[in-house]
């Protein structure tokens, strides 16, 4: 589950997250991340300028009140739901090696991942962490004719016209061949990603079993 | 489709030939304000690796450029009356008015039009064509047109440079360095055709107007710059100008390079400084690339602007960012100025993270053979290869040597075996059997109440010294930043109150919102802390360790003192720099006259808070010449976690710059720390000068 962390009360926040992980055997994995949308701030309440600041307490909060100080269920997990943080640039680095168990890449090439995840893990160094950050990464994809495709790209297109000139860099970045798949899990796995998550662009069931047969055939 | 270009420069008219030869049918128009034959500037250069891409998108242009071309393949470098010649560099130069020449007849041929004497006023005129493409160069005025939606920034690079040419052609690519009254003048120069060089001349602005160049002429700055290179001309050769002003490199990027029909190339969108020569390559790189998403997205111009986008901002990002590092270089080169020819070359060739070790052997062997024994030599002779030292004539330099992590470094009557230095986050114990020179600690608390968390170890817990590799504790006291949970799950988590032990910092402030309040450290306090540094100390020694650390680094109870952001005090240990440094040196006072004489001691600094209201440069690095004189011998070079927040920048090998800082301009030992994550890369660090030794941070 990822969400935007600083727009979220976070007792709430953590009891919510406890009953998931009770509710899913333990299988919660919280990422928070601080969003790209000034307006989800503002509609919010929230002050935009103090975010990375309430992030970083609100991770640790989040540990805190896992660990005794709050009322209503436990987590499963003996340390309460994994967090990972994302965010490129220092700051974001900081509070991920500082407060999390890891790090989510935003998408894009191989490139791109290897890049971030070396500074996510010289961040863990930096900040005295034993052991190594969590790898994630993520890619939009959509599998099938040429007109299905291009809905794929309309549709982030759509989700990301607040971004402007990035909405068809994102839609360009769209994996739309079975070969790119293949070509993009590879290459995550060799630059240390541990987990990829392949999220789909088109609302439809047949899309994941081609994706199943993207990856389930040979090479 | 009908393109307008404006600006006849390489990226434009190359542009302009590549879409004509795709389609003759798109009707292109070059408008350039100044004469076919007009030019500035000069040569270019391009390095080898750019050019299949040139052979590829247009090998008829490719052919006649090539032709042109002056090529070389060492590179000198002129410093201390000395040439020290590195091979393997292969780079062209080309006169920069024969490549438009080359690139104007080849459009013209295509039948692309071309209009020149053509002053652009506006760019409202273009905009009914299909596309507009801004190639108007650094002071482009399609990007000043449309800098709302394409968001540029311009920032002055603070040094000056001028481009002049030298009426004879150099060898090859040649960087002169020249000490003079007012400071260090370069000049970086290349052939460009059998007559000419292109001459950089590059100055620092204190140095640009202690020169009185400010105020001189054209003419007169001629004459002043030829006389500083005469001896490195030769007799009777001149230097050319051609409106050759000293300005300030601007350094030139746009969050967007497109908006609607309008679309930038080359150094309207972006520059690169020129000390790494990339310029025309990254504009004509745009040109191709550009011409060849329109392509592939035929009728779809918007898809077809962000492909281009998208391939090429990365590319030009990881050029510029090549570029800062370079030219960084080039403004702080004085502090190399004691290094020896050898070094000094070896230096400028490693600038970027770019080039390494192992690059450096695959174009020169010979040269690096040399620079390997040299290294052994001044490591194993005298004193060891301390910063600045030439060590010249002490010791016979070997015909062959291991690479310079490899070699060994003395430090008072310490002898590192290697630079290969390891500091895990953990059981340090597990390392001893690595092959690395010294295993650096985590943190070892001289008190119960200087623990980070309940698992930090204090002095009386550490097992005798291991023999073989050299162990250096870390020793320090954890200030406001103890009493926390082990780091398993994060850093600075607090216990719960009832496992909580009381902390002590310079200034009662919590180190965080969640984090309990210290007390200020009183002068009883201040008593108790430096008793427990030396008996820590003299027990350390009893163990048989035979150099330590004290901790002066983010932000536990000694930095608390240094830094501002942590310390508030209105006595004699708050304030300005001697006040802030006056605890910190009396612990150190103490226990380097508890140490053996002969045994060295180091120190882990933060030498930047990389917050705002931290410590300034000046101040970290006289406190570092401080330090060294109380008896430091050794500094590990750290940055950040005075404050929680903070900006770092975890880039390759982040933590070399830093350490140069130390090492050079204050002229101590030092250790690096921060992403060195091979033994190439240690050796380039260490070969380089830029550390003495190296933390390596393995996976």
């Amino acid at each position: 589950m990822i969400l935007i962390g600083p727009l979220r009360s976070t007792a709430l926040l953590a009891k919510q997250a406890a009953s998931l992980d009770v509710l899913s055997g333990g299988r919660l994995v919280l990422g928070l991340g601080l969003g790209a949308r000034h307006d989800d701030y503002r509609t919010a309440g929230v002050d935009h300028r103090r975010r990375g600041r309430d992030l970083a307490q609100q991770l640790v909060r989040l540990r805190l009140l896992w660990e005794g100080e709050l009322p209503g269920p436990r987590p499963v997990q003996p340390d309460g739901p994994r967090l990972l943080v994302g965010g490129l640039g220092g700051p974001a680095y900081v509070r991920m090696a500082r407060y999390s168990d890891g790090f989510v890449h935003n998408g894009g090439p191989p490139r791109a991942f290897a890049a971030a995840a070396a500074r996510a893990r010289a961040a863990w160094i930096d900040a005295g962490r034993p052991g190594r950050p969590q790898l994630w990464g993520q890619a939009y994809w959509a599998l099938g004719d040429g007109a299905e495709v291009e809905r794929g790209r309309d549709e982030l297109r759509r989700y990301y016209a607040f971004a402007r000139g990035h909405a068809e860099q994102i839609a360009a970045g769209c994996l739309t061949t079975p070969q790119a798949i293949k070509d993009l899990v590879r290459a995550y796995e060799d630059e240390g990603c541990d987990e990829l998550v392949l999220f789909p662009t088109r609302p439809a069931l047949e899309q994941l079993e081609r994706l199943a047969d993207a990856l389930g055939g040979p090479g | 489709m009908r393109i307008d270009v404006l600006g006849g420069g390489p990226a434009g008219l190359y542009f302009a030939v590549l879409m004509k030869k795709a389609d003759p049918g798109h009707e292109i128009r070059v408008f350039e304000r100044n004469a076919p034959d007009a030019t500035f500037g000069f040569g270019v250069v391009f390095s080898e690796g750019s050019l299949d891409q040139l052979e590829d998108a247009d090998y008829e242009s490719y052919l006649r450029i090539t032709e042109s071309f002056v090529r070389w393949d060492p590179l000198d470098v002129r410093y201390w009356g000395t040439t020290t010649r590195v091979r393997g560099n292969a780079y062209s130069g080309i006169e920069r008015k024969q490549l438009l020449r080359i690139l104007q007849e080849r459009a013209r041929g295509l039948g692309v039009e071309l209009t020149f004497h053509h002053e652009i006023a506006s760019v409202e005129p273009h905009l009914d064509a299909d596309l507009v493409v801004g190639a108007d160069g650094a002071n482009s005025l399609t990007r000043r047109t449309f800098a709302e939606a394409l968001h540029p920034t311009v920032r002055l690079h603070p040094s000056r440079y001028a481009w002049f040419a030298a009426d004879f052609a150099l060898p090859v690519f040649t960087y002169v360095f020249r000490e003079t009254p007012w400071g260090l003048f370069q000049a970086h120069c290349y052939p460009y055709d059998e007559r000419r060089s292109t001459m950089v001349v590059l100055v620092s602005e204190p140095t640009w107007r202690r020169a009185g160049l400010d105020e001189m002429d054209e003419a007169e700055s001629l004459a002043f710059t030829q006389a500083v290179f005469q001896e490195d001309l030769g007799p009777g050769r001149r230097m050319i100008s051609n409106r050759s002003l000293w300005i300030s490199f601007p350094w030139i990027s746009c969050r967007s390079w497109h908006h609607g029909n309008v679309v930038l190339v080359g150094d309207a969108a972006h520059t690169a400084h020129f000390s790494v020569g990339a310029g025309t390559r990254l504009a004509m790189e745009d040109a191709i690339a550009l011409a060849r998403a329109l392509v592939k997205w035929k009728g779809n111009r918007e898809a077809a602007l962000a492909e281009y986008e998208l391939e090429r901002q990365p590319a030009v990002e990881r050029m510029q960012e090549a570029a800062r590092v370079s030219a960084a270089y080039f403004d702080s080169l004085e502090r190399y100025l004691g290094f020896e020819p050898l070094q000094f070359t070896y230096q400028l060739m490693t600038r970027t993270p770019r080039i390494t070790h192992h690059n450096l052997a695959l174009r020169d062997p010979e040269f690096v053979r040399r620079v390997e024994a040299r290294f052994w030599a001044r490591a194993t002779g005298g004193d060891g290869a301390g910063p600045g030292e030439d060590g010249e004539g002490r010791a016979e330099t070997p015909l062959v040597a291991p690479p310079p992590g490899f070699a060994p470094l003395r430090l008072r009557s310490l002898v590192f075996p290697n630079r290969i230095a390891l500091a895990p986050a953990e059981d340090w114990q597990r390392e001893l059997a690595s092959g690395a020179g010294l295993v650096l600690t985590p943190l070892v608390a001289v008190s119960p109440e200087g623990r980070v968390s309940p698992e930090t170890p204090l002095a009386e817990d550490l097992p005798p010294a291991p023999a073989g590799v050299v162990v250096v504790p870390s020793l320090g006291h954890a200030g406001r930043r103890g009493a926390t949970r082990p780091r398993r799950l994060g850093v600075d988590l607090p216990l719960p109150p009832a496992e909580r032990w009381p902390l002590v910092s310079a200034s009662a402030l919590a180190y965080a919102p969640w984090m309990p309040a210290p007390a200020e450290l009183d002068a009883e306090g201040m008593d108790r802390i430096v008793e427990r540094f030396v008996a820590a100390a003299r027990r350390l020694r009893r163990l048989g360790y035979r150099v330590l650390e004290l901790d002066l680094s983010r932000g536990y109870l000694l930095a608390s003192f240094l830094s501002p952001l942590s310390n508030r005090r209105v006595d004699e240990h708050g304030g300005d720099l001697e006040e802030r440094l006056r605890f910190p040196l009396r612990v150190l006072g103490a226990v380097r006259a508890e140490w053996p004489e002969d045994l060295p001691l180091g120190v882990a600094v933060s030498i930047d808070d990389l917050a705002p209201g931290g410590i300034a440069e000046d101040e970290a690095l006289e406190a570092v010449r401080r330090l060294a004189r109380a008896g430091a011998d050794l500094f590990r070079v750290l940055a950040g976690q005075t404050v929680p927040e903070s900006r770092p920048d975890y880039g390759r090998l982040y933590g070399a710059a830093r350490s140069d800082l130390v090492r050079n301009r204050c002229r101590v030992p030092t250790i690096a720390s921060g992403r060195i994550t091979t033994l190439d890369e240690l050796h380039t660090v260490v070969a380089a000068g830029r550390a003495d030794l190296c933390v390596l941070d393995l996976g």
